[in-house]
């Protein structure tokens, strides 16, 4: 009996040991997927690619893969781990190998390899694998940007060949676009709609130049992947030159907030939005509760995967609420637009705030509530604009636990009043 | 009622309004919802019938310096007419005011202005008569008066 009980204890040792042998040695073969950035490779008409490594005993091997949709052959990768945080990576390109040593940095939960004079960097997260966004789209100088796709199509691509690729997918090329025609009297953009396919016809009588055109949040990994692998195009990625943009705003928050066991849930979406924008509006930061109306919400589902919804109201709020301003009333169009960006986590999810049509109306001591749309005659900046973005970004992710992005190029800082908190890694 | 006292009573009700009009005016801009310029706009539109009005009443006022006539005794009708008419057109911009003032749904500054420029077309016929009657140097009959017959001073009786 003694005997049966001390083989039986052997085994769960035994096994223990070999499993944690087995798991060591995964962990220290493993690949390792990382997202690449440096244009002064020149690897892909991209300024970032994928990086798959394999660090043992001292020496590193590995891929430099294209970004997901793109089908630039992947290059070898190889290279030496003389010590800890220093790598010396090799890429054999088809221009020539070129040589790289990196230093190791580690922000909160994001491991990255830096070679500064040269702009050239890759990393990780330590606890959450790479989005499908980042594993798709590059990161500009002005972070993750969103909503804003640029395209290129190669040349003698002919509209007969478009409207072939466009007839692959109807539900696609059907999506509605916006894009930037001119700018009016205040020297505001023109922003006009149109369908998907429509935009990349008139992109193509641009011959060889980018052309931009505006999709809603969440699906431009989708929409990147199926344009690159159409052939047609010499590259679809996020906006490169996008800096400045006031709407450049999102706030990131777990994902159980949003999602039910079968993802992500729209009912869920609408109740939190719906929950959340009624205490923005209520209270500012001084504690101080003001009146506040808030119009019939619109919730639509966009077509196109991951079919993300879009969740705007109008709203009336009191100034210090909104721009930490006293003395008026504030009245605009909001966004919520939930999405996977290129720094969530899969324990994550993103929501971009976008704020149109600000107004403002004088108060009144004769009215204690939000007067008529009639009383709002005083138009607002885009500066004005994105400080009601940031403040509404900053309360959702300062009430759930989470951050928020804004970027702040082009503004003048001692205007901006509101600030966001960045993620965790930054 | 006599025609001393009529004009006596609708220059009051006429500079006073006048005043008030302009300085409510002012104030919408100042403290409640008006913007600089629409303030401004709307002092300027609920002006011109009661300024027309109130120059003459003040040049009725000034004229009689010692001592206006009592003159002859009025009818109701014309009492009633001559007082209704300015006091109507005062207390119409103040509701338009109010209504501004406590932003009224429906009714913003847009819409002051086009009530005001209709009060003010309105009331303009009606006001520059009462005005020729009470206060002008022309005319004649029973309510019409030149400044000899309106104010006479004590030593030209």
């Amino acid at each position: 009996m003694c005997q049966l009980r001390f083989r039986h204890a052997a085994r769960i040792v035994a096994c223990v040991i070999g499993l944690a042998i087995l798991i060591d040695g995964r962990t220290a073969s493993a690949e390792t997927l990382y997202k690449f950035s440096g244009s002064a490779l020149k690897f892909s008409p991209y300024p970032d690619a994928l990086l798959t490594l394999t660090i043992s005993d001292g020496a590193a091997t590995g891929q430099l893969r294209p970004l997901l949709g793109d089908n630039t052959p992947t290059v070898a990768v190889n290279g030496t781990n003389p010590k800890d945080g220093i790598l010396e990576l090799t890429f054999s390109l088809p221009s020539g190998a070129k040589k790289y040593t990196f230093t190791k940095r580690i922000k909160g939960q994001q491991i990255g390899w830096y070679m500064e004079t040269e702009g050239v960097s890759f990393y990780r997260y330590t606890d959450s694998p790479l989005s499908d966004a980042a594993l798709t789209l590059s990161e500009h100088e002005c972070g993750a940007a969103y909503k804003s796709l640029e395209a290129e199509f190669k040349r003698g691509v002919t509209i007969a060949g478009l409207e072939s690729f466009l007839a692959t997918d109807r539900d696609v090329s059907a999506l509605p676009v916006a894009y930037d025609a001119g700018s009016d009297a205040r020297d505001r953009p023109v922003r006009k709609t149109t369908d998907l396919g429509s935009r990349l016809k008139q992109g193509l009588k641009g011959k060889s130049e980018p052309f931009l055109f505006h999709a809603p949040a969440g699906v431009e990994p989708y929409l990147a992947k199926w344009l690159r692998k159409s052939g047609l195009f010499v590259k679809v990625d996020l906006d490169s030159g996008g800096c400045g943009g006031a709407d450049r705003s999102y706030f990131v928050v777990n994902r159980g907030l949003l999602f039910d066991g079968n993802g992500f849930s729209q009912p869920k979406f609408e109740q939190y939005v719906a929950t959340r924008l009624q205490e923005f509006a209520s209270k500012d930061d001084r504690g101080t509760t003001w009146p506040f109306r808030l119009g019939q919400p619109r919730v639509t589902r966009i077509n196109v995967p991951p079919y993300p919804s879009s969740y705007r109201i109008r709203m009336y709020t009191a100034s210090e609420v909104t721009r930490r301003v006293p003395g008026w009333w504030d009245a605009f169009s909001v966004s919520l637009e939930p999405g996977e960006l290129i720094d969530t986590k899969n324990t994550d999810y993103a929501v971009v705030v976008t704020v149109e049509r600000l107004k403002a109306s004088k108060k009144s001591p004769g009215n204690s509530n939000p007067p008529d749309d009639a009383y709002f005659t005083k138009e607002l900046s885009e500066p004005d604009e994105a400080e009601v973005t940031v403040a509404i970004s900053r309360y959702f992710s300062r009430r759930d636990g989470g951050w928020c992005v804004f970027d702040q190029e082009g503004y003048e800082r001692e205007k901006h009043r509101s600030v966001c908190d960045g993620p965790p890694s930054r | 009622m006599y025609q001393g006292q009529i004009r006596t009573i609708v220059a009051v009700i006429i500079l006073g309004g006048h005043f008030l009009v302009f300085l409510c005016g002012l104030l919408l801009g100042v403290f409640g919802p008006l913007l600089g310029t629409d303030a401004v706009q709307t002092v300027l539109m609920a002006s011109p019938v009661l300024g027309v009005t109130a120059t003459a009443a003040l040049m009725f006022a000034l004229r009689g310096e010692v001592d206006i006539a009592r003159g002859q005794k009025v009818t109701g009708l014309f009492a009633f007419v001559t007082i209704f008419f300015p006091s109507a057109l005062i207390l119409c911009i103040f509701i338009v005011f109010y209504a501004v003032y406590v932003q009224l749904t429906g009714f913003g500054p847009e819409q002051m202005k086009i009530a005001l420029g209709a009060i003010e077309t309105f009331f303009g016929v009606f006001l520059g008569a009462i005005s020729d009657t009470l206060f002008g140097r022309q005319g004649g009959g029973k309510g019409g008066s030149s400044s000899g017959s309106a104010v006479r001073t004590k030593a030209s009786r």
